[in-house]
C-alpha cells in the first residue's frame, strides 16, 4: 500500500509523505478488504492531489490545460451549432456544404489562435492550442454521432453518405455512418491539436508583437558588466 | 463556513478532533472513529490536512519520530465554531420540524 504515496506529487510527497509512511505503518496490519480500501482511498487522495492549486498542476500546466478545455468548449457551441443548420435545418442532397465548411473552419482556427493570446511561454500556449483541438475534435466527432444518429432519415440523403453505404456493402446506412465516425474522430482529434499547437503559438507571437508595439518597442536595459578587480 | 471548502465533512471532524488538543495523523483517525464512528482512510485525512493547513485553518507543530502533531488555528478555531453552530441551528429546527411528523 505504501507504494501508492508514488502517485502523490513530488511537492506533497516532501511535505506529507513521511508523515503518511508513518501512518501507514501505525495503521497496519491491513486485512485484505481495508487494504483494498485503503489503496482506493490513496489513489482518490493522489487524484486531489494532482489537482489542488497547492501542490498538483500548478503554474503553466496547469492553466494551459484549463485554458484549452474553456476555449475548445466556447468553439463547439457555434460549430455544433453549424453542423445542426448545415445537416437538419437547411440540409443538402447534393455536396454544396462548401461554405458551411468554409465557416466552420474559422471559427475553429479563430479560436486555436486565440488560445495563445495570452501572456505565458511558448509551450504554454502550445499545450493550450493542442488540447483545445484534442477536445474539440472529440466534442465535434460526439455531435456528427448525435446529429448522424437522431436525424437518420434527413442525414442519409446526403449524396456522399449513399455513395458510401453504397461502396462499404453494409446492410444498414446507420451501421455505416456509425462506423465512419471512429476514423473519423481520430482524424479530427489529429487534425485539430496539429492546427491547434500551430495557430495557438502563431496567436501568441502576435500577442508577444503587440505587447512590445504597445510598450513603445524599447529595447530591455542590458545590465553593465560588472568589473573584477 | 466557507473556509471549510466543499469537503466540509472531514474537515469538520478533524476541526472537532482537534479542538480538543494536539494530534497527529494516527491519533485524529482514532479519535475521529471513537467520536464520530467515521473511518477516515489516509488519503482523505491527509487531503483534508493539506486543504485546513493551505488556509490557515490549522497548523503543523514540530513532530518527532516521523509524526507531526497539527493543531487549530485560531481562525480555524472561528471556522469550526461558526459552522457547528449554524448545523446546530439547522439539526435543531430539523428534529422540532419532525415530531410533528408521523
Amino acid at each position: 500500500v505504501r507504494r501508492l504515496l508514488a502517485l502523490y506529487p513530488a511537492r506533497w510527497r516532501q511535505r506529507y509523505g513521511t508523515e503518511m509512511t508513518r501512518l501507514l505503518e501505525d495503521l497496519a496490519p491491513f486485512s485484505p478488504a481495508t487494504r483494498l480500501r485503503v489503496a482506493a482511498d490513496l489513489a482518490r487522495g493522489a487524484i486531489g492531489a494532482h489537482l489542488s492549486k497547492e501542490f498538483g498542476m500548478i503554474g503553466e500546466a496547469g492553466r494551459a490545460i484549463r485554458r484549452g478545455a474553456v476555449v475548445a468548449v466556447l468553439t463547439w457551441i457555434p460549430v455544433a451549432t453549424l453542423i445542426v443548420l448545415s445537416n437538419v435545418v437547411f440540409p443538402s442532397r447534393g455536396d454544396h456544404d462548401g461554405p458551411w465548411l468554409l465557416g466552420g473552419y474559422l471559427i475553429i482556427f479563430a479560436a486555436f489562435a486565440c488560445a495563445g493570446l495570452t501572456r505565458t511561454s511558448t509551450e504554454g500556449r502550445i499545450a493550450a492550442g493542442a488540447v483545445a483541438g484534442i477536445i474539440l475534435g472529440v466534442l465535434t466527432i460526439a455531435t456528427f454521432a448525435a446529429v448522424d444518429n437522431i436525424f437518420l432519415q434527413i442525414v442519409s440523403q446526403q449524396q456522399a453518405k449513399i455513395t458510401g453505404f453504397h461502396q462499404s456493402g453494409m446492410t444498414s446506412m446507420r451501421a455505416y455512418i456509425d462506423s465512419s465516425l471512429v476514423p473519423a474522430g481520430i482524424f479530427f482529434s489529429i487534425e485539430f491539436a496539429i492546427f491547434g499547437t500551430l495557430l495557438a503559438a502563431a496567436g501568441g507571437d502576435l500577442y508577444d508583437r503587440r505587447t512590445r508595439m504597445r510598450r513603445g518597442d524599447r529595447p530591455q536595459p542590458q545590465p553593465h558588466p560588472v568589473k573584477t578587480p | 463556513m466557507n473556509g471549510l471548502g466543499r469537503f466540509g465533512d472531514p474537515s469538520v471532524l478533524i476541526m472537532a478532533s482537534l479542538a480538543s488538543g494536539p494530534k497527529h495523523g494516527y491519533a485524529l483517525i482514532k479519535d475521529i472513529q471513537e467520536f464520530a464512528g467515521a473511518a477516515l482512510g489516509p488519503g482523505t485525512l491527509y487531503g483534508a490536512l493539506a486543504r485546513l493547513e493551505q488556509r490557515g485553518l490549522i497548523e503543523a507543530l514540530p513532530g518527532d519520530d516521523r509524526r507531526r502533531p497539527y493543531q487549530l488555528t485560531p481562525a480555524g478555531a472561528e471556522a469550526a465554531r461558526a459552522y457547528l453552530r449554524h448545523a446546530r441551528q439547522v439539526t435543531a429546527i430539523g428534529l422540532r420540524r419532525l415530531e410533528g411528523y408521523a
